[in-house]
């Protein structure tokens, strides 16, 4: 049985309400004790954490690793890095890939490539329809036998209502929640924006933000009906945080997450044409931005997720309209929300912790986010005092499509480890003789 | 200097462009915008002589290089730069293959490495002009990109209001039409309030959204209303496509609301001018005898545009050498 002493750092776990000077021991992978000045002999190795803070591992819900059929972009290998390197012990990975995971075989082979080639927990997401087409139902009982942790067509909209009820009619009987990427390509139409001053200005044509609420409103109706788990999936819009609201008000089983950068960036950021700014949803305008952040404040959004979307360097430079949607955020997700909410006195660390680490476990009804005694070592050490500019060489991912490159952070990830195993150390954080001694 | 200085033009002015690049009329300044239209007055003596030509770009070579047709944008600027001495290429890529991205940058860095000096470029997505000039160290000239600014029509435009009623500060224009699709309409958008007119937008909803009013202009839906009191009455074409997305009806009821005849021309400002940056749909927003009448400047616009393109290339000149001698 093996022992380790993560001692001299501060223990940060809002779901025990510690935020304190703490030792934390793990044996077997599993944390056995938090506590004030554990022994040192009590263990097989130390870890210094001298200056950090140890919060649970970071869970996201949303991610693209792109194999099989994009591995030019990411591979679940290096989309396992990034997310090492951002802090996060568990992530879901959507099905868009090609071919589509909409089989046991495909969620196989996710799951043995994650086993043999990810450094972290990675859990496929399935499709909802076959090929993601929103005609034909997957077999979802086949497929979350196989490993399948949720049920998605992400990238695309299951645009038809009633395929969407009868799916959630089939997943509230198996127990998980359907993944909803809500849009209304209609209203979307050629849209590549935001639709508003901006768009107007730049020529480019706007995506309404009814094109996301309408649907949002319309499938909070059938989880209602249904009795079925929707999960809304990143938020970007004050009307759809309307409709979330007034769901959970009415008891009806709808969760959300929003992304970091519907949280600190704005349609104003596509000025000059920048690819880094296009995504799906589009980044809308700052009264959206303050209602997101307001209802993830309230609970009406229970966490965040990055919807981390790698593209090859070149396909992002490009004219904008010709440009993939998407921006990755594993790495940089903590960083970004710490500098400007927790740095800026706007939130406190518990809050960020448990928004990243303890929500999504719950909404995925996991036993994760947390460093009570018994429960998986699955943690991270953050530096919360020190001040660098993010560049490319902070990142782990194959994509480099990152709209924070050249931001000042003043947090970052300083190891990750994983049921125990050190997964992730920062080089910057530990010298080689530091991390030759206590790692 | 080098000691092969370009001749001079009519009224020579020691004055340039801050910029290598024309992307747009929103990054310049009124002083930038008058300093264009008063050179443009000279040109414009050039053009009517019978010799039209002056070696002032000899050597140089400009490349049109048009992603979307369009005889007559393409044909003013090739008139403008023969007058000058360049020489013209003219690179027609009305196919898509090359025209999004990685395809787009290998052809204008081909189109570089040639030799271009100018690099006058028409394409569909809009930011194109921009993300080119971003790549390239030859000047870049927008001739439109997508929905977004067409800065030398603007440009000939306010030239040709000026020329006509002798002030720009202080008028009316009404521009109406599908404002929405339209790069003219930004274009000229900037260029009018930047040099001190009101402007009016005017048509349905779905192509006037009233957001247009966040760049400081009027929107109206009642023609009467946008017409009222206008000096200038500028119409855009209305293309049938936007019909097909259902964004009005038909042809017939944007006609029977929008339309000008001669009798709504009675609407606006006495002796009111019209103009349209072509080609016109005769019929559609314009019936055909307001267009030959001796209030329209349809083809005063036309012959302007060679001008105001030579007095661009010019001035371009400038800012090229002044960025050459910075590095030196």
């Amino acid at each position: 049985m093996q022992r380790i002493l993560i001692h001299n750092g501060i223990v940060a776990d809002p779901s025990q309400g510690l935020h304190d000077r703490l030792d934390l021991l793990i044996e077997d992978g599993r944390i056995a004790e938090v506590a004030k000045d554990i022994p040192r002999d009590r263990a097989d190795r130390l870890i210094d954490a001298q200056g950090f803070t140890i919060s649970p591992g970071f869970i996201d819900l949303h991610t693209h690793l792109r194999e099989p059929g994009g591995e030019g972009s990411e591979t679940i290998e290096t989309g396992s890095r990034a997310a090492a390197a951002g802090g996060f012990t568990t992530i879901y990975c959507m099905p868009n890939t090609n071919p589509v995971c909409d089989t046991r075989t495909g969620v196989q082979f996710v799951v043995s490539r994650a086993e043999t080639s990810g450094i972290i927990r990675v859990i496929p997401v399935a499709s909802v329809t076959r090929g993601q087409k929103g005609e034909e139902l997957a077999e979802f009982g086949a497929l979350l036998e196989t490993g399948a942790g949720a049920f998605s067509d992400d990238g695309h909209p299951v645009m038809n209502a009633n395929i969407m009820r009868r799916a959630l009619a089939c997943t509230r009987m198996l127990g998980v929640p359907i993944f909803d990427h809500a849009e209304d390509m209609d209203l979307t139409g050629a849209g590549v924006m935001h639709e508003g001053p901006v768009s107007l200005r730049l020529g480019l044509p706007g995506i309404p933000r009814i094109s996301e609420s309408t649907i949002v409103a319309r499938d909070i109706a059938l989880a209602d009906e249904t009795g079925g788990h929707i999960h809304i999936c990143h938020v970007s819009a004050r009307e759809s945080v309307e409709a979330i609201r007034e769901g959970k008000r009415n008891g009806i089983r709808v969760t959300a997450e929003v992304s970091p950068h519907h949280l600190t960036m704005t349609d104003e950021a596509v000025i000059g044409y920048n690819t880094h700014a296009k995504m799906k949803p589009p980044l809308n305008a700052e009264e959206d931005r303050q209602a997101l952040i307001a209802a993830l404040e309230d609970g009406t959004i229970d966490c965040v997720a990055t919807d981390h979307a790698p593209h090859a360097a070149t396909t992002k430079l490009n004219v904008f309209d010709g440009a993939p949607y998407g921006i990755i955020g594993m790495e940089t997700a903590f960083p970004v929300l710490y500098t400007d909410f927790v740095a800026t006195g706007q939130w406190s660390l518990e809050f960020l912790i448990e928004k990243m680490a303890l929500a999504p476990a719950r909404i995925m009804e996991q036993p994760w986010g947390t460093l009570r005694p018994g429960s998986l070592a699955d943690l991270t050490l953050l530096d919360l005092n020190c001040e660098y500019t993010f560049e490319e060489r902070h990142l782990r991912s194959k994509s480099s499509n990152c709209p924070w490159l050249g931001k000042t952070m003043k947090a970052r990830i300083a190891a990750t480890l994983l049921g125990g195993e050190i997964v992730f150390t920062n080089p910057d954080c530990f010298s080689v003789e530091r991390e030759g001694a206590a790692l | 200097m080098s000691t092969d200085a370009p001749a001079p033009p009519p009224e020579p002015s020691a004055a340039a462009l801050a910029s290598k690049d024309l992307l747009g009329i929103e990054p310049l300044s009124a002083d930038e915008l008058t300093l264009i239209l008063d050179n443009a007055v000279g040109f414009k003596e050039i053009v009517t002589r019978t010799i039209k030509r002056v070696p002032t770009l000899r050597g140089r070579t400009v490349v049109n290089l048009f992603f979307e047709n369009s005889t007559r944008t393409r044909t003013s600027f090739e008139l403008a730069a023969r007058r000058l001495s360049a020489d013209v290429i003219n690179f027609d890529v009305a196919t898509s293959s090359v025209s999004k991205g990685e395809a787009l940058l290998d052809t204008v860095e081909t189109i570089e490495a040639l030799g271009a000096d100018y690099i006058v470029v028409r394409h569909s997505s809009s930011g194109s002009a921009e993300f080119l000039a971003r790549a390239v160290k030859s000047s870049v000239i927008n001739a439109g990109d997508g929905a977004h600014e067409h800065p030398t029509q603007a440009l000939l435009d306010a030239f040709s209001i000026r020329e006509r009623l002798g002030r720009i500060a202080g008028l009316k224009v009404a521009i109406v039409g599908d404002i929405l699709h339209s790069r003219v309409a930004r274009s000229n958008i900037h260029a009018l309030k930047k040099l001190g007119a009101r402007v009016a937008l005017v048509g349905p909803p779905t192509l006037v959204p009233k957001t247009f009013r966040t760049m400081g202009v009027e929107v109206h839906h009642d023609l009467r209303d946008g017409l009222r009191g206008a000096d200038v009455i500028y119409l855009l074409r209305i293309q049938l496509e936007r019909q097909q997305k259902n964004l009005f009806p038909s042809l017939n009821e944007y006609k029977a609301l929008y339309g000008i005849t001669p009798e709504r021309v009675g609407w606006a400002a006495p002796d009111a001018i019209v103009m349209h940056p072509g080609p016109v749909n005769r019929g559609v927003e314009v019936t055909t005898s307001v267009m030959e009448s001796d209030r329209s400047l349809i083809l005063d616009q036309v012959t302007n545009g060679v001008a105001v393109r030579m007095a661009v290339l010019y001035l371009l000149q400038g800012a090229r050498n002044r960025a050459a001698d910075s590095h030196t």
